[in-house]
């Protein structure tokens, strides 16, 4: 229940009212219907939405190695299919990528890691 | 490590092509009894396998710890996301884990390679002999074969079995169900048609897939030894769900089944596929689909459940010349409650299928075994794939059965029977003698029509009734050992001409003079 309404919630909030006026209508209308307990378990519902919804719009970039620069050359031109500039994209150093590169976010993922190639020439051996 | 590996290793590299296409994404939210919760995976579709991304965080080393990559299979679309059942351990997956998108259905290996193995749900092989090399992928979910590339059924399937070949003819390409309560032999009936099937002449033994589903591993384990021993394990596939897989699993394997089948319906040839059973699948999509939180209906089965079963059985075709006159015959198999045909399942199977062979637990205990109730049996099209030979023989039995059957129940009142209600009564109780069979020994078509032939000629009228059993064989003994080229006649022109007839009845009178112990 406390789902449906953080998410009506975050609907409200998107659709242009102020965040202050969502609570306190929310609130009120809790507290009429004899349910005002459910706010503690709301708060949390939508904070894991908040974090949900940002971990889709962000858009990391991963590495082996911190100046890369021909992984991050190649991985630049990958930036426009989530369409970001090089400013929007969080950059993170995955040692156990080997080499290449790995971009993910908005519910996409491009794997150009050397890992990814070697496990599927693994695969490709041992299990089929 | 060894040079074929090695060797397999510098295939895999020098085939390999770095592939960076754009994957769907999502991350796993939840996750219990085999049902995973994905929130993301936006572009998702029904039936879609999943991968779950095990290797994140971990280098290489322990990334390839000898574990097959983790698959599953969308089977709900949700507003955020999507829930998928696993096709693995479900302690594998965590949440946070990432799920990528593959963009592929689910689908199995099949080919001559598979013939003689032991595979699960998925293909893969349980037999310890090693992988397929040349196996063609086929997809798990396909569309039936439609009207245009079907023809009627017209070629006879012999299950070795007299009661059954006799009165329920089965035709290549029908469905026929077998139901009937736990323990009254209704596996025994389906492994006796895949050993008789190697009866058949050269080039036309049908393909044998034996699907086990939510069946104890020490029975299927049983099944696979006595096809090794009656020769009929390399011809047959064996595809294993058993009581301890996981219920998708449980629910993918008939499937799986036909989806092999269909592999060499497509090449021409004529396959038999045998689930045993689908009551226990029913089970096993239930439990997945109250997980996955659809609307229970009847008996909590979800509202799809006739659907699951119609859309299996309908792969069951017997296709035009045009698309290769191969047939694929499906043998169900539905335990009942108490004789109860009446459920859920079983009443959606019997609407679906082309007949059904009832066996009953009273007739099993009385000792009439294959305990098969005539009078419910029926097969719809299976007549028209008959012998003629067959025809000759077996007209009038199912009738006289019938007519036996009302008349026993009706001596249980009467004190008095006329003679020729008597005698019909023995004439009865002989034939039913005769259509009993030991597990495990299906008889020739050929044997079955000498056997049919001699019982409707009362050729066993003076026999005892609790010799008649051993007069039959010794009457096929009688054929083995004088008249092997006039059953071979039979097998080869599948009819009995009027001068075959002839000699049949001469090599009978022959047979009574020879055996007069058993005729007083």
């Amino acid at each position: 229940m406390e789902n449906n309404y953080a998410q009506a919630l975050w609907q409200m909030v998107e659709n242009g009212t102020t965040p202050a006026r969502a609570v306190r209508s929310l609130y009120e209308m809790l507290e009429r219907h004899g349910r005002a307990a459910l706010m503690p378990r709301i708060a949390r519902a939508f904070l894991r939405i908040a974090s949900r919804e940002q971990a889709r719009s962000t858009v990391v970039l991963s590495m082996a190695r911190e100046k890369d620069t021909r992984a991050k050359q190649e991985a630049k031109r990958a930036f426009v299919t989530f369409g970001k500039g090089e400013g929007d994209v969080v950059e993170r150093i995955d040692e156990t990528l080997i080499g290449g590169w790995r971009l993910e976010g908005q519910g996409q993922v491009i794997d150009a890691s050397f890992k990814k190639a070697l496990l599927d020439v693994y695969n490709g051996a041992t299990f089929q | 490590m060894n040079n074929s590996t090695v060797q397999k290793i510098i295939k895999e590299i020098e085939s390999y092509t770095p592939r960076t296409s754009v994957k769907q994404s999502g991350v796993v939210t939840a996750v219990g009894d085999g049902v995973v919760l994905i929130d993301g995976l936006p572009g998702a579709v029904m039936g879609e396998m999943v991968l779950f991304d095990e290797t994140r965080g971990k280098n290489l080393e322990h990334a390839t710890k000898g574990v097959a990559p983790l698959y599953g299979l969308i089977l709900n679309l949700e507003e955020d996301g999507a829930r998928a059942v696993l096709l693995g351990d479900t302690a594998r997956v965590s949440e946070g884990m990432t799920v990528e998108s593959t963009g592929r259905v689910l689908s199995v290996p099949s080919g001559e390679e598979l013939l003689g193995r032991v595979v699960d749900a998925l293909g893969n092989p349980l037999d310890g002999k090693g992988p397929f090399k040349k196996a063609t992928m086929m997809p798990v979910e396909r569309e039936a074969s439609g009207v245009i590339d079907r023809t009627s059924v017209t070629k006879p399937l012999q299950t070795g079995i007299k009661a059954i070949d006799a009165m329920i003819p089965i035709g290549r390409g029908q469905r026929e169900l077998i139901i009937g309560d736990r323990s009254t032999g209704k596996t025994t009936i389906a492994i006796d048609t895949i050993i008789n099937q190697k009866h058949e002449l050269e080039g036309k033994c049908p393909v044998c897939i034996y699907v086990a589903i939510g069946q104890k591993e020490s029975k299927t384990a049983r099944i696979a030894a006595q096809l090794r021993a009656a020769d009929a394990l390399s011809y047959t596939i064996i595809v294993d769900a058993p009581a301890s897989a996981p219920a998708a699993l449980q629910y993918l394997a008939p499937f799986a089944g036909a989806a092999i089948g269909e592999y060499f319906m497509d090449n021409g040839r004529d396959v038999l596929v045998v689930y045993d059973d689908l009551s226990k699948q029913a089970v096993a999509y239930r439990q997945l689909s109250l997980l996955l939180r659809r609307p229970p209906g009847r008996e909590a089965y979800p509202g799809d459940v006739f659907y699951l079963h119609s859309r299996l059985l309908e792969r069951a075709a017997c296709l035009s010349e045009e698309k290769g006159g191969g047939t694929l015959t499906a043998l169900p198999i539905i335990e009942t409650q108490d004789g109860d045909v009446s459920g859920y399942i079983p009443t959606n199977v019997i609407s679906i299928t082309d007949g059904q062979i009832f066996l009953d637990s009273s007739l099993f205990n009385k000792g009439v075994r294959p305990a098969i109730d005539v009078g419910v049996s029926v097969s719809r099209v299976g007549s028209a794939a008959q012998t003629k030979a067959m025809k000759s023989v077996a007209g009038t039995l199912r009738l006289e059965l019938a007519q036996f059957r009302e008349l026993e129940s009706f001596m249980q009142f009467a004190q008095d029977l006329d003679k020729a209600t008597a005698e019909r009564i023995e004439s009865g109780r002989r034939m039913v003698e005769v259509l009993k069979q030991a597990n495990g020994a299906p008889m020739p078509f050929e044997a079955q029509v000498v056997v049919l032939y001699a019982a409707i000629h009362k050729t066993f009228a003076q026999t005892p009734i609790d010799k008649v059993r051993e007069a039959e064989a010794k009457l096929m003994a009688f054929f083995d050992a004088h008249h092997v080229s006039f059953l071979e006649e039979i097998k080869k022109t599948k009819a009995l001409s009027d001068e075959l007839k002839k000699k049949l009845d001469d090599a009978l009178n022959r047979f009574q003079k020879a055996h007069k112990e058993l005729f007083v």
